[in-house]
């Protein structure tokens, strides 16, 4: 019998903010949300994995695009240290291709677009170990046509996180996100 | 128990054209195809799933390189009502470009004579709303290329397959659907 290589994880809790927000946990883990400033997972991250795969469909509910951002969180509390995120950016956009490297309190995994659909997937890798955090995105936004914007992002704090949380620089999104284990 | 997070999605039917093609359904619901010009997986997007995973291996007949592109399909008949746009970035060794065109849904992005593959992640096919989809592309020409895309299709139809052809010759490998459980 082979082993199941990839578990969806279900939060232990979840919070969200923001006028007319809602947020839900599927009976399997999916979590659906709406008119979200930020959604907070808390209780995906633990010692059963040390990889995890991050999957979400969202949208902007404000005309034109917007930044998706992310900070991790243990217990509750995100954490917000100055600089500790540092995110290197790969942008396409019709022929203009262009690349970042930015250190911030918080990463970045996406735009988000009100024209179009949106979505990434985010591969990050050992939240839950007291070691620096390391995460990947391959994501795709709409705005008014197709827009490639990926990041590779460090965090450099050797904590050992159990959630994370997700907010539009400004306004609030809709969709739903899926939290994935790795077997190890 | 611990919920298992891919599962893999059987297409209902497969159809596929080219000259001396082949192409078929596997236990397990991967699809093993030869010689195909063009490729239909049909009813492997459903109302259990939101988003999916498409990995493919690839090896095609034309040596200056060939893509795939991809309409989405409703019982098997390509979706046109709305407008596919695709974004794609091209790194190969210390040049970097990037190009939009409408119109093309690009879904597999280089194949040639050497042996390719690719992940594609798909947002919500069968939802009533757009549709986004992301490929992560890896391209033997010249000993390794990047060309990754992504696309948007603006229409809002509930799609339950793909329809894939070729921008010449044919192609040969592996195809399998994965939904992402939720």
């Amino acid at each position: 019998m082979p082993v199941q290589g990839l578990h969806l994880i279900k939060p232990t809790s979840i919070v969200s903010t923001g006028a007319g927000n809602s947020s839900s946990i599927g009976t399997n883990g999916g979590v659906t949300f709406s008119s979200c400033a930020t959604l907070s997972l808390n209780g995906v991250f633990s010692a059963d994995y040390d990889n995890y795969m991050i999957v979400c469909r969202h949208v902007w509910n404000t005309a034109g695009s917007t930044n998706l951002e992310m900070r991790l969180r243990t217990s509750g509390t995100d954490n917000s240290t100055a600089s500790s995120y540092v995110r290197q950016s790969l942008f396409a956009s019709s022929n203009t291709i262009s690349s970042a490297r930015n250190a911030s309190d918080f990463t970045r995994v996406n735009g988000s677009s009100n024209a179009q659909r949106d979505g990434f997937v985010l591969y990050v890798f050992a939240p839950f170990l007291s070691q620096p955090t390391a995460g990947r995105t391959a994501a795709i936004y709409g705005e008014a046509n197709a827009v490639l914007w990926d990041f590779a992002w460090t965090h450099n704090q050797s904590t050992s996180y159990d959630g994370f949380t997700i907010y539009p620089s400004t306004g609030s999104i809709t969709g739903l996100l899926t939290v994935y284990g790795m077997r190890k | 128990m611990a919920t298992s997070g891919l599962v893999t999605m059987t297409p209902s039917s497969i159809a596929s054209t080219g000259t001396g093609n082949s192409s078929s359904i596997n236990t397990n619901g991967s699809v093993t195809f030869s010689s195909c010009a063009t490729l239909s997986l049909n009813g492997v997007f459903t109302s259990s799933y939101d988003n999916y995973m498409i990995v493919g291996r690839l090896l095609g007949t034309i040596s200056t390189g060939a893509r795939m592109t991809c309409r989405l399909t409703i019982a098997g008949t390509p979706q046109t009502a709305g407008t596919y746009t695709s974004q794609y970035f091209d790194a190969d060794s210390t040049t970097i470009s990037a190009s939009r065109a409408t119109a093309i849904g690009r879904f597999f992005n280089q194949i040639q004579t050497y042996w390719s593959g690719a992940s594609v992640y798909m947002f919500g096919p069968y939802l009533a709303q757009q549709t986004v989809w992301r490929t992560v592309d890896s391209y033997g020409r010249d000993g390794g290329r990047i060309i990754d895309s992504g696309v948007t299709y603006s229409d809002s139809a509930q799609c339950d397959g793909i329809s894939l052809s070729t921008s010449s010759g044919e192609v040969s490998g592996l195809i399998t659907v994965y939904g992402f459980n939720q």
